[in-house]
């Protein structure tokens, strides 16, 4: 079993259900006593090879920040727990997948009430889903409810996890409908955010002068569009914004 | 549930009149959206971000202020910014509408939920057309408009589901029985907005019902008849008119509530037809700037 579970010389990575235990002393004087506690964590071998910890909530369900050991950090350290992870944890990964492709199948064929309540289901069994949480907000954006799109910005803007690489797609999609729903100061606050990890993406900094473009903001869109394209000069659509944004210059001038 | 008329549904009754759900269906996804639906307060205790009587103090301070729990809670450094949206998030994931609980009790297919829900919207879009070109007809309608938000914000908060306007009457509506207030509302400079509201006996027995669900009977000084906490309902609505006129631009400098008979209501015109979650409700608007 053991060999399994660290398959370095096969394709397979490394998956499961690990243990620690954690010892600590609870109550006063008299009723001092110490006390065992053993934390169940989901480890993954990730793609460039480092090994992702992370722990389970109440749902068995990986959540919360993904951190990284060593292979002889986790062996020392940790225990496997293999019919958890075939049990309870494999199992509710599995649901909340299949909700999270229900519910996004449901906002691609724009049915947004039902793909709210699956997105929901998806955030029950794991609060910090962070693909959940910005499907939830696109469904609300999508009707317009501001005020709900509003307070699920406020969850995102917050999560580390939304600014992942993995998560791009997802971050452009949502930020484009922050903007189209005229929710520009929450648009500028979301996309400062990742421009703060990440200054050479030049689609962000597009996203970001477009963004001001509509608010009116034409000296500070024309910073940005100029930035997008030093770093690429054959951007089409931000080369486009420039001619656009210098005309009204000079139009206001 | 009560007939409501065929102008102004809410979701449940449309589902009902298309006979889409039954009563019976329908009672049953009430039921479980009521006991599914968790109070702020109480996600505030199980997440440990409140202790109880921290929660209770903020109930208490409701009462008189009228401001929602979070409010009340970042005012009094109960709780944090980011803690309270946090709340507000998980209070949103919670939440189960009328829509999903009929889903999740096996009484619509997701299909058929989509169905009927675009039809209702449709609908409703539609009356809502209908009836913003029937207020734009009236003088002062930025005044009716507030008379009519402020109705609806007292009836969702203790109720939980919205007021509707319904109608327009020119004509004084036929309406013997029942009981009448009025809300006072004088402006700084002299101004004056009177809102008259005629409703029947039974539709104050269900709003006294909805407040006396929410108090302590046993606090000394709480309302205890039907007239005690209808009074009580419509001095919150004048609170929250108030704050309606304020927002349209009017300086407000007192806000009381009164009874008003029968004689003094069929002498204001025009009358809204409101449809609320208690039975339907009938309101005149004076306004003198």
């Amino acid at each position: 079993m053991a060999g399994d579970l660290f398959p370095r010389e096969t394709e397979e990575r490394l998956r499961g259900v690990f243990s620690s235990v954690v010892k600590a002393t609870v109550g006063f004087g008299g009723t001092k006593q110490k006390v065992e506690k053993r934390l169940l964590f989901f480890v993954e071998e990730q793609k460039d090879g480092r090994i992702g910890i992370q722990a389970l909530n109440a749902a068995f369900v990986p959540s919360g920040e993904l951190k990284y050991l060593t292979r002889e950090e986790l062996v020392s350290r940790f225990l496997p727990e293999p019919e958890i992870y075939m049990n309870k944890v494999y199992p509710a990964i599995r649901q909340v997948m299949a909700t999270l492709s229900s519910a996004e199948r449901h906002l691609n064929e724009g049915n947004t009430y039902c793909a709210e309540y699956e997105f929901k289901n998806a955030l029950r069994i794991d609060e910090d889903n962070i693909r959940a949480t910005f499907g939830l907000g696109m469904s609300y954006l999508e009707r317009g409810e501001l005020e709900k799109g509003d307070l699920v910005f406020r969850r995102l803007v917050n999560m580390k996890g939304a600014y992942l690489k993995r998560h791009k797609h997802l971050f452009n999609d949502f930020g484009i409908k922050l903007r189209k729903n005229k929710m520009y100061r929450q648009a500028l606050k979301y996309y400062s955010r990742a421009y703060a990890l990440s200054k050479d993406d030049e689609h962000l900094l597009y996203n970001i002068a477009r963004t001001l473009y509509e608010k009116g903001s034409y000296k500070g869109a024309l910073n940005f569009v100029r930035k997008a394209l030093n770093l690429k000069q054959d951007f089409d659509l931000a080369r486009q914004l420039m001619v656009i944004l210098q005309k009204k210059m000079r139009a206001a001038a | 549930m009560a007939d409501q008329g065929k102008g102004t549904l809410f979701f449940g009754q449309f589902l009902l009149e298309r006979g889409a759900v039954s009563q019976e269906a329908l009672d049953d996804a009430l039921q479980f959206q009521q006991e599914a639906n968790h109070r702020i307060g109480e996600l505030a205790v199980e997440k440990e971000y409140l202790q109880p009587h921290q929660v209770e103090k903020i109930f208490a301070e409701q009462k008189l202020r009228d401001e929602p729990f979070g409010v009340i809670a970042l005012k009094f450094n109960f709780l944090k910014r980011a803690q309270l949206d946090d709340l507000l998030f998980s209070q949103a994931v919670n939440s189960t509408h009328l829509g999903e609980a009929l889903l999740v009790r096996g009484h619509l297919s997701p299909e058929q939920f989509v169905e009927h829900l675009k039809a209702y919207n449709n609908m409703t879009k539609e009356r809502q057309r209908e009836l913003d070109a029937l207020l734009r007809e009236l003088p002062n309608r930025d005044v009716f408009a507030a008379v009519v938000k402020s109705l609806d914000r007292t009836f969702t908060r203790f109720t939980g589901r919205h007021a509707r306007v319904n109608l327009l009457h020119t004509a004084p509506p036929a309406f013997s029985a029942g009981i009448g207030f009025v809300l006072d509302v004088a402006l700084h400079g002299g101004g004056r907005v009177s809102c008259l509201v005629r409703l029947a006996d039974d539709v104050g027995t269900v709003i006294a019902e909805r407040l006396a669900a929410s108090r302590d009977p046993q606090q000394h000084g709480e309302p205890t008849t039907t007239m005690d906490f209808c009074r009580e309902f419509f001095e919150i609505m004048a609170r929250y008119l108030g704050q309606a006129l304020e927002d349209a631009g009017m300086a407000v400098a007192e806000c009381s509530v009164g009874l008003c008979d029968e004689q003094c209501f069929t002498s204001v015109r025009p009358a809204l037809e409101i449809t609320t979650p208690a039975g339907p409700m009938f309101v005149a608007v004076s306004v003198a700037l």
